[in-house]
């Protein structure tokens, strides 16, 4: 199976560690980067590599909701403004289930959305569940590379 | 319709004479020449007022007096004794008896007619009659003609005066609804009438309109500053007088709903004291030639009595009489809370400095030689009676400015109140909504280091599994075990401030249908479990859904959690009567409780069972007594070790 492209933005040093841990789990070797906020996301995606290369675009986007700074829900704004990040897919990870959370996030654009649990085992099992929709199930359309 | 006023008088003349006077002035009469008469129009027709003739050939006018007085049906209506007997004994006896007035014979019409309107718009009888009157000031008869025959077409009552003193006199007696003037009159002119209405507090509130045959905008300003209402040229058309005087009453908002009081330029009342009839004549004479009302009293006894039943204006009282003499009798009054202010002269036959002075520390107003002119009886009179309107007018503006001063201050202070009120409430929004935010973040900010706390654990657990042994791993899963009870304490705590601060919405709740689902979702989550759960269909109340759903998610998953041990698990929720009330009941035969703590409960964190028995957190029930109060209800529960609980809860949901 063909490696795929991970973009994780998110601040806190464990809830990474254990994101990571649960997309191992996942069928393919996947090349995860994590970002610690949304300016670095933007550099990543948007501006040429040390060899003035354009990074090719990942398969998928998890997007901590919570960000320092300018937060989650203007990162994911600006992702659906941008035209080379429009279509790709982002799930957004939030720490505490808020009503006003889940509608904002789907309004400005998420493709899903994820309560991180207190429980290791389910936290995990939904991340790699939500995972392995996005990036074997649902097929980004052809148009998008 | 019945008359409004019942006369009685034995004399064809007089009762004829008083028919006449009334009916000119609008009212409707029954004559009667005897007290039998009079007791036969009583028992048939309704009257407000009766002016009763003290001495009838066949009863005393006292004797019928106390007959009106003493039916139920006629107890309330106004009397007034008309009678020769000057003399205040008489007066006393009909005031005394119940008369609400007592005119002398000869009597003044004009003041008859007043005392009678004042009498009836007191029993109200007579506010339509006023409340069309409009009082029309002006010297031209053309002018006069023509805007009467306008206003009474328009559907006003119309009172006319030539003058600006008789127009004042008839604004006194038949208190119009608005008076229009002309500015030019001869006498005192419009404007000194508008500003002696705006003096007078019975007249005060009555609408002024100004009528002038001068271009000139100073005469405007100074009609408006007098006190004028509006300001109509005499060149204008009439209609527009008329629209004006409608506008005027429109804006003039329950002017007839409260009795005025009386009127400055009403006649005023002279009580003259004298043990010489020959001299009290006198007096009489003078005074009656200046439009007082003069009541005669031989003694200071008997001038005492009648001040005790009716104020006067003012005393003319002899200095030297047998019983009480002058110098006591002005000492009594003075001393006397409601009399003090009447002013008192005293009268004397001789010349006599050292009595002079005793006068005047006995605290009289005047003294006067007997032998003095009438001019000066008289001048001395008004100025004294003018002195006392002065007093009691000030006394009035510094109550009216002392009530608008309380008034303003009320205001004040509700508009205070008000405003603290509001940047209370602002507070409160403001620290709700800093709470919200505090929840939300130690909801956010808690859990982060329980997931890396618990999931760091498992995964100890499962990538180093083969470098623990099984103390190892047990230390592992009890880290898990206590995050998992942080994790459940944090969810609880939320759900239970969100009870307290969650906007409260009322409508009927199916109580039974809400069960029904809990227990269904219990029955899902734990499938091996048997219960027998019994709920008693048709249960409803009114109050907030979801917060109810809370309960009852709390009150039935407590049952199920205790009943766990039990193989013949019973549930039960319904409706018991307690003390001739419908109260709702969850009961179980479950673990229960040691009935003697069940005060404890529903604090928070109190917990009866070990964890290791039963786990929880100690919260729930704090939670279900929260909603239970907010609905304003009340919560108790029963229970006994081994044998089960109950809890009873009402719920009187104030919408």
């Amino acid at each position: 199976m063909t490696q795929k492209r991970i973009l994780l933005v998110e601040d806190d040093g464990a809830d990474a560690a254990l994101i990571l841990r649960a997309l191992d789990e996942t069928p393919s070797s996947n090349l995860v980067c994590v970002m610690r906020d949304g300016e670095q996301a933007f550099e990543f995606l948007l501006q040429p590599d040390e060899y003035g290369r354009r990074r090719p675009p990942p398969d998928l986007i998890l997007l901590d909701w919570n960000l320092p700074g300018a937060g989650g829900a203007e990162v994911l704004e600006k992702l659906r403004s941008e035209p080379r990040t429009r279509w790709l897919p982002v799930v957004v990870i939030t720490g505490a289930a808020s009503r006003a959370g889940h509608a904002d996030a789907y309004r400005l654009g998420a493709n899903s959305y994820v309560v991180k649990s207190t429980d290791a085992e389910i936290f995990a099992d939904h991340i790699e569940q939500i995972v392995r929709y996005w990036l074997y199930i649902n097929e980004p359309p052809p148009w998008v590379n | 319709m019945s008359a409004q006023i019942l006369i009685v008088d034995d004399s064809l003349t007089v009762r004829m004479a008083l028919a006449e006077t009334l009916e000119d002035a609008g009212f409707t009469c029954h004559i009667c020449a005897t007290g039998a008469e009079a007791r036969q129009a009583l028992a048939i027709g309704h009257f407000l007022l009766a002016i009763l003739d003290l001495l009838l050939p066949d009863d005393d006018g006292i004797e019928l007096l106390k007959a009106i007085r003493g039916q139920p049906e006629t107890r309330g209506m106004a009397v007034i004794m008309l009678s020769t007997e000057a003399e205040v004994r008489h007066r006393i006896r009909g005031l005394a008896a119940g008369a609400d007035d007592y005119i002398g014979k000869p009597y003044d019409p004009a003041y008859l007619v007043g005392r009678a309107r004042d009498h009836i718009r007191r029993l109200g009888g007579d506010r339509a009659h006023t409340g069309k009157a409009i009082l029309l000031i002006d010297d031209s008869a053309t002018f006069r003609t023509a805007l009467q025959e306008m206003l009474e077409e328009a559907g006003y009552d119309t009172l006319l005066a030539e003058t600006g003193e008789e127009g004042l006199r008839i604004a006194a007696d038949a208190r119009p609804a608005a008076v229009i003037v002309d500015g030019a009159l001869p006498g005192i002119d419009g404007a000194t009438v508008i500003r002696r209405i705006r003096l007078d507090a019975a007249l005060r509130q009555t609408p002024c309109l100004m009528l002038t045959g001068s271009e000139d905008v100073v005469d405007e300003l100074q009609a408006l500053d007098v006190g004028a209402d509006a300001y109509v040229r005499k060149g204008e058309d009439n209609e527009v007088v008329l629209a004006r005087l409608n506008a005027l009453l429109r804006g003039v908002v329950g002017w007839d709903s409260k009795p005025a009081p009386d009127s400055l330029q009403a006649p005023k009342r002279v009580l003259a004291v004298d043990d010489d009839p020959l001299y009290l004549q006198l007096v009489a004479r003078i005074l009656q030639g200046e439009g007082f009302e003069v009541q005669l009293a031989p003694s200071g006894e008997e001038a005492l009595q009648l001040l005790a039943l009716q104020p006067v204006d003012c005393l003319v009282l002899d200095l030297n009489m047998p019983g009480l003499d002058g110098l006591e009798t002005c000492r009594r009054i003075k001393a006397a809370p409601g009399l003090r202010d009447v002013p008192v002269l005293i009268l004397t036959g001789t010349e006599d400095s050292g009595a002079m002075i005793k006068s005047y520390e006995a605290g009289a107003d005047d003294y006067l030689l007997k032998s003095s002119d009438a001019e000066v009886l008289r001048a001395r009179v008004l100025a004294q009676i003018r002195r006392k309107q002065g007093q009691d007018e000030t006394r009035r503006i510094r109550e009216e400015l002392l009530r608008k001063e309380l008034e303003a201050a009320g205001e004040r202070a509700a508009r205070q109140a008000a405003e603290e009120r509001a940047a209370h409430a602002a507070e409160l929004e403001l620290k709700n909504q800093e709470l919200e935010a505090f929840s939300y973040s130690v909801a956010h900010d808690l859990r982060a280091p329980l997931r890396g706390i618990d999931g760091f654990s498992l995964a100890l657990l499962e990538d180093y599994e083969s470098l623990l042994d099984e103390t190892g791993k047990g230390y592992l899963n009890h880290i898990r075990d206590s995050t998992l009870h942080m994790a459940r304490l944090i969810d609880d705590l939320l759900k239970l401030s969100k009870v307290t601060r969650s906007e409260f919405l009322v409508c009927e709740v199916d109580l039974s249908a809400i069960a029904q689902s809990v227990v269904d979702r219990l029955r899902d989550a734990h499938p091996g479990r048997k219960v027998e759960v019994l709920i008693e269909p048709g249960m409803t109340a009114m109050g907030d859904p979801a917060l109810l759903m809370v309960a009852l998610e709390n009150l039935l998953g407590n049952a199920w959690k205790f009943t766990g041990k039990r193989s013949d698990a019973r549930i039960s929720f319904g409706r018991e009567t307690r003390e001739r009330q419908f109260v709702f009941v969850v009961r179980d035969n479950g673990a229960g409780f040691d009935g003697t703590r069940s005060g404890k409960l529903f604090n928070v964190f109190t917990r009866l069972h070990s964890a290791q028995d039963f786990e929880g957190t100690g919260i729930g029930l704090a939670t279900v007594l929260r909603v239970v109060r907010r609905h304003g209800g009340k919560i108790w529960a029963e229970g006994e070790v081994g044998k089960g609980a109950a809890f009873f809860f009402t719920l009187e949901a104030k919408t």
